[in-house]
């Protein structure tokens, strides 16, 4: 596992030779320069190119030879046309912090923001290492679930159970989970995660062709205070069953890992 | 020799005369004293070399005799509905094409009629390119008879765009030349051709371009190329002026200079001609400045004389597939869509998968692909209902295949130390028992503790480096984090804020 720090506009200037400039999981907007302090659209690749060249991943010159190396062309091919997106999204306060990880051939590429408006990028052995990060990313449990609970339910009853949770209706979002079939523990476990999570987020499977992605498989993720994970899911279309179901590091990256495995079963 | 049976089969006939003459020649050399003596067995020797010789050289012809004759007989075989279709064909302008396509078939029958297939599959060959030329020069005529709205309803693409948009075709395209490229020659031709081509010069520049970048193609197939052009721009405009799309630039030659008749520019032109049958210079003057990829030259207005990338580099093939597939789309309502390169999800995920179990889940495949037709043929309103049903049925199905993965990852990612420590005991074990092969065994289990380690050690580490880049990402409003909805199709988008509904409300 390497990571690398990167400028927006170094990835700015390799996209441009793509023909692309959306990025699943986001968007243009932070590759393109800002109207305020890099207002300059010719400054700003031109800074690209020079940081790429300083940082030795983009040879030779603009009259000669120019050239990525193997490594930054994976790299780029992977963003701007990915097979396979996770989206990890973590909520931190109204906003969010995002880990996305970009899949192509033999690349598994996790990439983030930082404050200083640079970008890290992180090599991955395998989509095992990945999802393990992602779900580290968004503070699921390390302790393994002994006992697996699992509530088969629908949208509209679970955000129901949602909002009398988040509103400080207690007793009735216990008792409505207890009726979808949580015992009074594990209802008082959820009712937690959902009004008061420790840490709490999204880790979406985006399957993308023509680098957009076509099929998502969203899980949400909150973990309580007690180191108690709960997750919620589609497993099929919104219309469909919503389920409920405790987790941890390792249920859910085997669960995004076997969900993968699945899709890569049926569609090739 | 030549390949021709008549000649094969005498050959074939002195081969037993040969052996005839070797056996009397053995007789007299033992009739005379009971021995052969060196000279004789050199004049054997002589004698079998030839025959070995005339038996290789009659089997080598025999096989190419009957390769031409299989590879005739298939193509005088495609041909015969294209022959067809020329017979029928009762377009005056094309008469005397068809009266000389006529006489070559004939010409190429009576050379089959001979068995001489070598000849037979020339001739064939070149019939062929009359018949596709004919057609296409048929078909441009039933064309040039449309309006602009009926043109703006039909396909204008070649068979062939199937195969366009692949990764093998890509692979392909690293290492293709293009006769001409980057010659004053090639972009003057093409300045003319950009202006229109009349009467008077249509001729004359059409051969020039076949010195150019033939031969082939010959001046007579570019010709019918031009024409079909012609058609392939009213069709993009008609599509283009439809949905909203202006007809696209020139080259602004003060920006780029090198651009016209680049490896770049056909390159572009290359895909796009293949996918709608026409050559690749032609094919570029439907979009010209396809294939310009590189900062400025549309993300953002303004931006003077990019550099010019290599052009065999993945991306800028990438630029320019995805150029091609977009002005397919957007100016002839053709083109791979979202099917294009197609996901291809490699032989190491898959290896990775498998380590989690995923073999074993192969039975289930076909149930799902049951499910999928199955509600294929159901009605609308009840095949959403029966596909969630089928796939919450395999979802509950793989349980114990999650839970047989969830256990190996807490082996992986928590339990490394205590792994660790078991591979230790045992290597201080051997060592403490069987001194002289304790130093091979505890190497050899060393190094099996850090193999194992190194893979374990990269999960284990990014798990750790996953919660730690909490501390050090970016915080972004909610707002600026959904125009990454951009890069998602519609289905995706409404499930992410249904989900993100649970979180952020």
């Amino acid at each position: 596992m390497t990571t690398i720090r990167i400028h927006p506009s170094e990835l700015a200037y390799a996209f441009s030779y793509s023909s692309t400039v959306d990025v699943v999981g986001w968007g243009r907007d932070p590759f393109l320069p800002s109207t305020e302090a890099d207002g300059d659209p010719k400054e700003w690749y031109a800074n690209g190119a020079a940081r790429l060249s300083a940082a030795g991943r983009l040879t030779g010159t603009s009259d000669k030879d120019l050239n990525f190396t193997d490594e930054m062309t994976a790299d780029v091919l992977a963003l701007v046309d990915p097979v396979l997106v996770l989206l990890a999204e973590r909520k931190e306060g109204d906003g969010l912090q995002r880990l996305t990880i970009h899949m192509k051939k033999d690349t598994v590429l996790g990439m983030m923001h930082t404050p200083d408006g640079m970008f890290e990028l992180t090599h991955y052995a395998d989509l095992t290492a990945a999802v393990v990060a992602c779900v580290g990313f968004l503070g699921a449990a390390r302790a393994p679930v002994q006992a697996g609970t699992r509530i088969d339910s629908n949208q509209e009853a679970l955000q129901k159970v949602h909002q009398l949770a988040t509103t400080g209706q207690n007793e009735s979002a216990i008792a409505s989970l207890v009726e979808l079939g949580a015992t009074e523990q594990d209802a008082a476990s959820i009712l937690q995660a959902m009004a008061k999570p420790t840490a709490a987020g999204m880790l979406s499977i985006l399957y993308c062709t023509n680098n957009i992605a076509q099929t998502a498989r969203p899980y949400s993720v909150m973990t309580t205070a007690e180191d108690e994970t709960w997750i919620l899911f589609p497993p099929a279309s919104l219309e469909g069953p919503m389920v409920l179901e405790r987790s941890s590091v390792s249920a859910l990256t085997a669960r995004v890992l076997i969900e993968v495995a699945t899709w890569l079963k049926i569609t090739t | 020799m030549t390949s021709n049976i008549i000649a094969i089969r005498a050959a074939q006939t002195q081969v037993p005369q040969l052996r005839t003459q070797l056996r009397a020649l053995h007789t007299e050399a033992m009739a005379n004293d009971g021995v052969i003596d060196a000279d004789e067995q050199a004049e054997i020797d002589e004698l079998e070399g030839m025959i070995d010789s005339a038996q290789r050289l009659v089997t080598e012809r025999l096989q190419a005799w009957e390769t031409n004759k299989t590879a005739y007989e298939r193509l005088r075989s495609d041909l015969e509905s294209s022959l067809d279709k020329v017979a029928s064909n009762e377009s005056d302008a094309l008469s005397r094409d068809k009266r000389a396509i006529s006489t070559a078939a004939a010409r190429v029958d009576q050379t089959a009629a001979t068995e001489d297939y070598a000849a037979a599959l020339v001739l064939v060959k070149e019939l062929k390119r009359r018949v596709e030329l004919f057609l296409q020069q048929a078909e441009n005529e039933r064309l040039n008879g449309l309006t602009s709205e009926e043109l703006a309803q039909i396909s204008l693409a070649d068979d062939a765009i199937e195969e366009v948009f692949t990764e093998e075709y890509m692979q392909a395209l690293m290492t293709i030349e293009f006769k001409g490229e980057g010659t004053p020659e090639l972009k003057d031709l093409i300045k003319k051709i950009e202006k229109g081509l009349s009467s008077t010069n249509r001729t004359e520049v059409i051969e020039d371009l076949a010195d150019v970048v033939g031969k082939p193609p010959s001046a007579a197939e570019l010709d019918a190329d031009y024409a079909r052009f012609l058609i392939l721009c009213k069709q993009r405009d008609a599509i283009g002026d439809e949905g909203g799309h202006a007809v696209p630039d020139p080259v602004d030659e003060e920006k780029h200079p090198d651009f016209v008749g680049s490896h770049e520019q056909l390159m572009f032109g290359k895909v796009l001609g293949d996918a709608l049958g026409i050559h690749e210079v032609f094919a570029t003057l439907l979009s010209p400045t396809g294939g310009l990829v590189g900062p400025g030259n549309d993300l953002i207005p303004g931006y003077v004389s990019s550099p010019h990338l290599s052009p065999d580099n993945p991306i800028a093939l990438h630029g320019t597939v995805h150029d091609a597939a977009g002005y397919l789309d957007s100016y002839h309502n053709d083109g791979p869509g979202y099917n294009y390169m197609d996901s291809d999800f490699d032989a190491g995920l898959a290896a990775t998968l498998e380590f989690f179990g995923a073999e074993a889940l192969l039975p289930l495949t076909g149930q799902v692909s049951g499910i999928a037709y199955w509600t294929a043929e159901a009605g609308d309103e009840y095949v959403e209902a029966r596909f969630d049903e089928g796939v919450v049925a395999l979802e509950k199905m793989l349980e114990d295949a999650r839970d047989s993965a969830s256990d190996q990852i807490d082996e992986i990612v928590f339990a490394i130390e205590e792994a660790k420590q078991e591979m230790s005991d045992a290597a201080d074990s051997i060592k403490d028992s069987i001194v002289d092969a304790a130093k091979v065994a505890e190497q050899e289990l060393q190094e099996l503790a850090d193999e194992i380690e190194a893979e374990v050690l990269e999960a284990r580490d990014a798990f750790e480096d996953g919660v730690d880049k909490v501390s050090r990402a970016a915080v972004e409003t909610y707002e600026e984090a959904s125009a990454a909805a951009r890069s998602l199709g519609e289905g995706a988008k409404e499930k992410l804020n249904a989900l993100a509904n649970f979180i952020w409300n």
